[in-house]
């Protein structure tokens, strides 16, 4: 028996680590998804009773619960998939079913950074599209309205340095959102009780600490002006850059995950 | 089998096992006994890799429990105290996990779920407790593993579901299966384990066979008082008196009088089944 990675073993293991996490979050998820449509259904309703007549929600108000309900999904979803590792009944099982650690690994980061997330994605977008194709009042659907983000092209141009196609384009921050999966997937498999709270806490207490360092240099930064800051090699790099660190980021997160998991004691 | 040499655990300053030695052989089913505390569950997560050994070392057909390699864990099965309520019916979770222990096999654990009286179609997190209890035990057979851990299998289970777990022990497991029992209900279990093991405090007061207790002590259920006895204890139905078995006379033993014996008579015990 291959005790590193077994391909078939994986995917058989994958299925069911899908099987089980919908069984734990499916619920939630579920209502996550439908969250454009509840608030749809509330603000015809509200402006039914108001007599304003039928109205759907509005393009602005649609992508603020779309990025709450991603931000909770974000929040939520590692910690109620995998949070049950660090708990003695179920963790246990996790833990002695014969599946390597590299295979329970790389089924948890496809789940809880790939999958779920782009299930999500593509349902809530759809329902959304469906919705404003039925209601016109709701204005242009989610999707479409990406293209209205070219607006922010103009003030990023005036900085230079052709960056503003890059900061318009959502693709770009995969790497971000996957960053955030991980900080929770990682609190939810550190933390006993408490996981979300716990996480973000220590999250505010990294921005503070790393605030205090690195305030020092975008302060002798910002004395040589913004026109020195817009032609230095930092800002004309600047998605290189970060894409690097995300994925330094990434890579630092998936190796505490690992260790993490590896020396889990029930 | 397992070989466990000079095995030491302590959780911070408090010390649970400390150099132990024993061996585990091969088609067994081993009783666990001790009081609150002294290391049975530490014991059996030991080893089954749920934790690290401070000291010491655990061999069980050459593998590290702690490495939880795919190809170990595949031969053993754990089944704690406390079982998780899953939202599956039984049968879905029977289907999806015992994929992965090789030797897994559904017909007999809706076999045993009908020795149980269980309905594999009833969803896990909607079960008392003593049925989800029925359930892991009768997923913990069904992977015909070789080494199987069971920590106080028997709690939470009524009357009659005790009866039927004694004969899914004897009927559904393999002969060359060694199986490891961990127990303060005695009495459930009575009449399946052999050897029997008595932890203390950091120590290992008894490891014997049943024949070799019954050869070294004899368990008198007369009424007549005899004041050489290491242990007596007026019951119910009569009186249980334990002492030396110097005329070589055969008796059924009493576990509970035993594990009296034993902690009456620490240094007694272990010098009389020291191998």
């Amino acid at each position: 028996m291959n005790d590193i990675f077994n391909f078939k073993r994986f995917g058989k293991y994958l299925l069911t680590d899908i099987k089980s996490c919908f069984a734990a979050y499916g619920i939630s998820f579920l209502t996550i998804i439908l969250s454009g449509l509840i608030i749809y259904a509330v603000s015809v309703i509200y402006s039914l009773i108001l007599g304003n007549g039928w109205h759907g929600s509005g393009l602005v108000l649609r992508w603020i619960i779309a990025t709450i309900s991603f931000l909770v999904l974000t929040i939520t979803c590692p910690s109620r998939c995998y949070g049950r590792i660090t708990e003695k009944r179920a963790g246990s099982s996790w833990l002695m079913t014969p599946v390597s650690i590299y295979e329970k690994l790389l089924s948890m980061f496809l789940i809880t950074c790939i999958f779920i997330p782009a299930v999500f994605l593509l349902a809530y977008s759809g329902i959304d599209f469906l919705i404003c194709m039925a209601d016109t009042t709701c204005g242009e659907p989610l999707v479409s309205s990406l293209r209205d983000l070219e607006f922010l092209k103009d003030g990023l141009d005036e900085l230079g340095a052709g960056i503003a196609g890059k900061a318009v384009n959502p693709l770009h921050y995969i790497d971000d959102m996957i960053d955030g999966i991980l900080v929770f997937l990682l609190g939810a498999l550190v933390f006993g009780k408490g996981k979300i709270s716990k996480t973000i806490l220590s999250m505010i207490a990294f921005s503070i600490i790393s605030g205090i360092v690195f305030t020092p240099i975008a302060l002798n930064f910002a004395e040589y002006g913004p026109a020195m800051f817009t032609d230095s090699f930092l800002f004309r790099n600047l998605f290189i850059i970060d894409t690097i660190s995300d994925i330094t980021v990434m890579a630092v997160l998936i190796v505490l995950i690992f260790f993490r998991t590896k020396t889990i004691k029930h | 089998m397992i070989k466990i040499n000079n095995l030491g655990f302590n959780y911070g300053e408090k010390v649970v096992l400390n150099n132990i030695t024993m061996t585990l052989k091969d088609g067994r089913i081993y009783g666990l006994l001790g009081e609150n505390g002294v290391g049975k569950t530490t014991l059996l997560t030991l080893l089954c890799g749920l934790k690290n050994v401070k000291t010491g070392s655990i061999d069980i057909d050459g593998y590290n429990p702690y490495k939880r390699l795919p190809s170990f864990l595949a031969n053993q099965f754990y089944l704690s105290d406390e079982v998780a309520e899953v939202n599956m019916t039984a049968s879905d979770y029977a289907a999806s996990y015992g994929k992965f222990w090789h030797k897994f096999d559904i017909g007999k654990f809706h076999e045993l779920m009908s020795v149980f009286e269980n309905d594999p179609s009833w969803k896990m997190n909607r079960m008392s407790f003593g049925q989800l209890k029925k359930t892991y035990i009768s997923f913990a057979l069904s992977c015909n593993t070789k080494y199987l851990f069971m920590d106080e299998p028997t709690n939470g289970l009524d009357i009659p579901s005790k009866a039927q777990f004694r004969k899914a022990i004897t009927r559904y497991t393999s002969e060359d299966s060694t199986i490891l029992i961990s127990t303060h209900q005695v009495r459930d279990l009575e009449n399946i384990i052999d050897p029997i093991i008595i932890l203390d405090k950091q120590d290992v007061l008894l490891d014997a066979t049943v024949e070799e207790i019954s050869d070294k002590l004899f368990f008198d259920y007369s009424s007549e008082r005899k004041p050489e006895a290491l242990y007596s204890e007026m019951t119910p139905g009569g009186n249980i008196q334990v002492y030396l078995n110097s005329e070589k006379k055969e008796s059924k033993i009493n576990t509970e009088a035993l594990f009296n014996a034993v902690h009456a008579h620490k240094d007694l015990i272990k010098s009389l089944f020291r191998k």
